[in-house]
């Protein structure tokens, strides 16, 4: 509470900047569906910064991947990170799901992966035509939302 | 041999990109094994948090708290800077408080983790689970 004058203050007195632009996959992560949330003709509004923890989380859960495959692949990631580029952020997430169900004996296809995380997949005619003609993935993607929600520490005490 | 198999399915079509996406994903494979070193041993909190679970007799309830502490710590930016160990403790430190249950034994130090790293692990995953809780549901 004591920080909020400083922080008001600070943004203040800070210069304007443009928003960054918003992760790819944060809309996917978030539940939002750009293409049919308005119809695909209005401007589409920025979804909310996500860490890519969050994200690995969500792909993970979607990939029905045990927390501790799931927790790998985070360590992978920001273990590997500043040895990539930042435009291969979705790449690296992809390849570190993918490495950590190798590791923990789980394995996943390499589509299953990078579908999971890569957001130019959507644009893929291929990807669409093969992941949005069966509504099982609907249902993973919102399985994969419960699950993250589920094991979340805030909901097992809001549960007791 | 898809056509074959599955008569009523039609051939999945594969265009470049589907082809260039993978190579994509198999050529990052092997870079991340050789920065790796092809050690992919990566010690996570999650199974050392059942553990000292197991070793301080918490209840189920407690051990589910730890494990979904465990879970988040992911997130905290700290917690993904300290020892596994570290986190792990911390997270049973503070299941067994939100259950009402007495302070564990001090199982992070034969682990060699210093007592600052689990108070900072501590501090971190208390304040992610205030803001967590004073926050209202995402859906």
């Amino acid at each position: 509470m004591s920080t909020a004058p400083a922080t008001v203050t600070a943004m203040a007195t800070a210069p304007p900047q443009p928003p960054p632009p918003p992760p790819p996959l944060a809309a996917a992560a978030t539940g939002a569906r750009p293409s049919t949330a308005n119809g695909g003709d209005a401007p589409v509004p920025p979804a909310p910064q996500m860490d890519h923890a969050a994200l690995l989380l969500v792909a993970g859960a979607r990939l029905r991947y045990s927390q501790e495959t799931t927790a790998r692949a985070v360590a992978f990631f920001y273990e590997l990170r500043q040895s990539f580029e930042r435009d291969e952020t979705e790449l690296l997430a992809a390849t570190c799901l993918f490495l950590a169900g190798k590791s923990a004996e789980t394995p996943r296809r390499v589509r299953s992966a990078a579908w999971n995380v890569l957001p130019s997949s959507v644009e893929s005619r291929s990807f669409r035509l093969i992941f949005g003609r069966v509504a099982f993935s609907r249902r993973v993607f919102d399985a994969g939302q419960d699950t993250c929600v589920r094991t979340s520490a805030c909901a097992q005490l809001k549960s007791i | 041999m898809h056509r074959a198999r599955r008569s009523d399915a039609a051939t999945l079509p594969l265009d470049d990109a589907y082809f260039r996406r993978k190579a994509a994903v198999v050529d990052a494979e092997q870079k991340a094994l050789r920065l790796l070193g092809f050690d992919l041993e990566t010690p996570t909190c999650h199974r050392l948090a059942l553990t000292f679970a197991h070793a301080a007799r918490c209840s189920t309830r407690a051990a589910r708290i730890a494990a979904a502490l465990a879970n988040d710590a992911l997130l905290d930016e700290t917690c993904r800077g300290l020892p596994a160990a570290a986190v792990a403790a911390a997270a049973v430190d503070v299941a067994l408080a939100a259950d009402d249950q007495p302070a564990p034994s001090r199982c992070a130090a034969r682990f060699g983790v210093a007592d600052r790293d689990v108070g900072a692990a501590r501090t971190a995953l208390v304040a992610g689970l205030e803001r967590a809780l004073a926050e209202p549901p995402a859906r």
